[in-house]
């Protein structure tokens, strides 16, 4: 890995955003491509914080500043890499379905997915089926992810595939949902693509989806 | 004037907070509500916070409470009340100095040890859960143990309280949907003790109900909160702030802001009725910064529980935290010293309700050998919350010069006299020799709680046909009014 990349990966796990922010304008200027900034400095760096936290040297919050630090970086570099032709990892819908507050694993999970490099677009709690709807038309995502912590809102899943399924949109995505009631067996009756049970195994998800 | 054993049991045997410390968490609190204030998502809500002074600011749904305004009204609330069986017979009393257990509530699983799969839960299983809970001579009260996922989301909670009417004589401890809830809740109530009025005399539940941390107070915990006050029933109003996601990550930050948002929550409640009762109930936690789920079986939670019965006697009202929780799922040891170490926190702290009975895995999953071996754990810590007698007949001089030197005390009157009183006996723990033991299969206490499961049936009287009837009336009256699309 080129000096100046392995400067921002550094930065990165060490949670250090105006470092990556400058080492990301640094590389560029200096001609490195924007693909190598983002897959060996940026998701590389992630992918060793993911290594940590599975191992437990890292922590979720230390795993949270160093995946707002690759943001930060990516922020800058996005606009170049859609001129350089590399596509993006994938754009991702959340939200906790209608009638349910519950957001702190659904935060996390949306947390960890933008740490992968994904484009996530929370749409926060109590979403009801249209809302999921209209937000994969506008923002035509690859994949939705549902989430619900109450038995009484479990149904509140089904009710937004058939949301996506009317809105003839059901095709376009793939669909995962997790929370504390959710099962895979639930996930499979309701038709939806994926379970999860918890943040990290939701990335991994989310990439086999893709 | 109180007996001596009386004080006795009020002097909590754990105190960690100083009276200073105390304070400054009440007075940190009273700060936290004026400057930060709480978002209250109920439009009446904000009317009648205003109406008595508060500073609302409306466009951010932001209540800003004037210190005097949380004092004077936490005041109002009363330091003493009781919840009565279904039969009225046996009465409650929560207030400071009293201790009592539960079973937790709303779990989302149901282990089955007979087949060793965890499932949902319908219906048919909160009936036999609840059964069970009955049946269990340390339970003094019952909370509603599942949300049955057969019955209909809306009126979930209708569903809750009426089988839990048919299948404990306990006290239950219920929550309502909305102010619609809380009406239905008053009529299922009113048609088991007969009238309005007998209700209002006995109360057979009460209300459980959350803030939204951090900081908030949603719609429908609020409407219900309203409405609760309004038709007189007892609400346990419950902050579950957690420390590092929806709280601050320092514990005294955390019970600071529980704190804050309880004080908000009960000024509410004294506006719209003063003298209403409440329960002053925490389930402060903290977040496993490993998995980024929750835990509440560490040494944390069994702090915040210390301090959740300490800031209760601060205001001199009854209190209720999760004491009888860990975040194991098997009936091992984990889950024994997880839930041993709560309990034992809670309830030497002079927690008024600790609840868990029953439950493993955080709040989630129910498992019915655990409810068997929770049950034996309460017996022992009340056992040594009843502490050591010392009178004339227990210092025991008297047999002691009797017997002198190189006797034997068994086959005293005193010891026949007094061994019942004085001794526990365990119920599922084992002391047997190791051989007997072996002998007998070598068995575990899970082992042993799954066998006495295996032999037990549910005996709960069944309601009247006239009361049966009135109370589901009441679920399918309910039933009737929810439109339901598709
Ligand atoms: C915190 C909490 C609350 C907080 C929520 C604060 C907030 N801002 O989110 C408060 C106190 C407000 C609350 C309120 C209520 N709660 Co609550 N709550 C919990 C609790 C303790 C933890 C949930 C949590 O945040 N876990 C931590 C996160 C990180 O884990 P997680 O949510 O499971 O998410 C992980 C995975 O599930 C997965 N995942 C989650 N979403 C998704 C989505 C996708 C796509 C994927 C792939 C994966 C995935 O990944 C996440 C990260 O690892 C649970 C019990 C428990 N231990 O689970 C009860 C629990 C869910 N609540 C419960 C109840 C009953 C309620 C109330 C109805 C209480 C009441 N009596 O009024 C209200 C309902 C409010 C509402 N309308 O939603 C019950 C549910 C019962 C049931 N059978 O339905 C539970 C099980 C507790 C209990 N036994 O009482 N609650």
């Amino acid at each position: 890995m080129h000096e100046l990349l392995k400067t921002v990966y550094d930065d990165v796990i060490n949670g250090d955003r105006p470092a990556v922010e400058a080492g990301v304008r640094a590389a560029m200027e200096a001609g490195q491509p924007v693909g190598s900034i983002l897959s060996e400095a940026l998701i590389g760096a992630m992918k060793e914080v993911g290594e940590r936290f599975e191992r437990q040297d890292f922590y979720v919050p230390e795993m949270l500043v160093a995946a707002r630090a690759m943001q930060a970086g990516l922020t800058i570099l996005k606009p170049h890499l859609v001129q350089a032709g590399v596509p993006a990892a994938g754009k991702v819908v959340i939200g906790t379905v209608k009638g349910d507050l519950h957001d702190i694993g659904k935060s996390l999970v949306g947390m960890m997915m933008e740490g992968a490099g994904f484009e996530v677009i929370d749409l926060g709690t109590d979403v009801g089926p249209e809302k999921f709807g209209e937000a994969v038309r506008t923002h035509k995502p690859q994949l939705v992810g549902l989430s619900a912590l109450l038995t009484t809102t479990m149904q509140n899943m089904k009710a937004t595939l058939e949301a996506l399924e009317d809105l003839g949109v059901r095709d376009q995505v793939k669909v995962m949902v997790g929370g504390a009631p959710v099962t895979d067996v639930f996930a499979k009756e309701i038709g939806a693509d994926g379970y999860a049970p918890d943040a990290s195994r939701a990335v991994t998800l989310a990439k086999s989806l893709l | 004037m109180p007996g001596v054993l009386e004080v006795w049991l009020a002097t909590p045997l754990l105190t960690l907070l100083s009276p200073d410390d105390q304070k400054r968490i009440h007075t940190d609190s009273l700060r936290v509500l004026e400057e930060v204030g709480l978002q209250i998502l109920e439009p009446q809500a904000l009317e009648i916070l205003t109406g008595h002074g508060a500073r609302v600011d409306r466009a951010r749904q932001r209540v800003h409470f004037p210190p005097d305004l949380v004092t004077a009204s936490v005041a109002r609330a009363p330091h003493a009340f009781s919840l009565f069986s279904r039969d009225g017979a046996r009465e409650i009393r929560l207030r400071q100095g009293e201790v009592y257990f539960t079973t937790n509530g709303y779990a989302v699983h149901l282990y089955d040890p007979a087949s060793g799969v965890r499932r949902g839960i319908q219906q048919k299983d909160l009936a036999w859960v609840t059964q069970l809970a009955d049946s269990m001579d340390q339970i003094d009260f019952y909370s509603v143990m599942a949300t049955p996922a057969d019955a209909p989301p809306e009126t979930n909670d209708r569903y809750q309280l009426a089988i839990s009417v048919a299948n404990t004589t306990k006290p239950i401890w219920n929550t309502a949907y909305g102010p619609e809830g809380v009406r239905d809740a008053v009529a299922i109530g009113t048609a088991v003790r007969g009238s309005r009025q007998a209700l209002r005399e006995k109360p057979l539940f009460t209300l459980d109900l959350t803030t939204l941390s951090p900081l908030q107070l949603d719609e429908r915990q609020a409407g219900t909160m309203i409405e609760g006050a309004r038709q007189g029933l007892p609400i346990g109003i419950s902050p579950g702030p957690i420390a590092g996601a929806t709280a601050p990550v320092t514990l005294a930050g955390t019970i600071v802001q529980a704190n804050a948002e309880l004080l908000g929550a009960i000024t509410l409640v004294q506006l719209v009725q003063a003298g209403t009762p409440v329960v002053f109930t925490q389930y402060t936690r903290s977040l496993d910064m490993a998995s980024g789920g929750v835990t509440m079986g560490g040494p944390e939670f069994a702090l915040f529980r210390i301090a959740t019965a300490e800031m209760a006697r601060f205001y001199d009202l009854p209190s209720r935290g999760g004491g009888l929780i860990a975040d194991g799922k098997a009936c091992d040891a984990q889950v024994g010293a997880e839930k041993m170490l709560n309990v034992l926190a809670a309830s030497l702290a002079g927690l008024t309700i600790s609840a868990g009975a029953g439950f493993v895995d955080f709040i989630n999953t129910i498992r019915p050998e655990q409810l068997l071996i929770d049950n034996e754990i309460i017996s022992q810590v009340r056992r040594l919350r009843r502490g050591i007698t010392l009178d004339g007949g227990s210092l025991a001089l008297d047999v002691i010069a009797q017997v002198g030197p190189g006797g034997n005390y068994l086959a005293q009157d005193h010891t026949a006299s007094n061994f019942r009183s004085e001794l526990w006996f365990p119920k599922l723990w084992d002391r047997k020799p190791w051989s007997v033991w072996e002998a007998e299969g070598g068995k575990d206490v899970a082992r042993r709680a799954a066998e006495r499961l295996q032999a037990w049936s549910p005996k709960v009287p069944p309601l009247t046909e006239d009361v049966e009837r009135a109370v589901w009336d009441v679920v399918r009256e309910a039933d009737g009014k929810v439109a339901r699309p598709r």
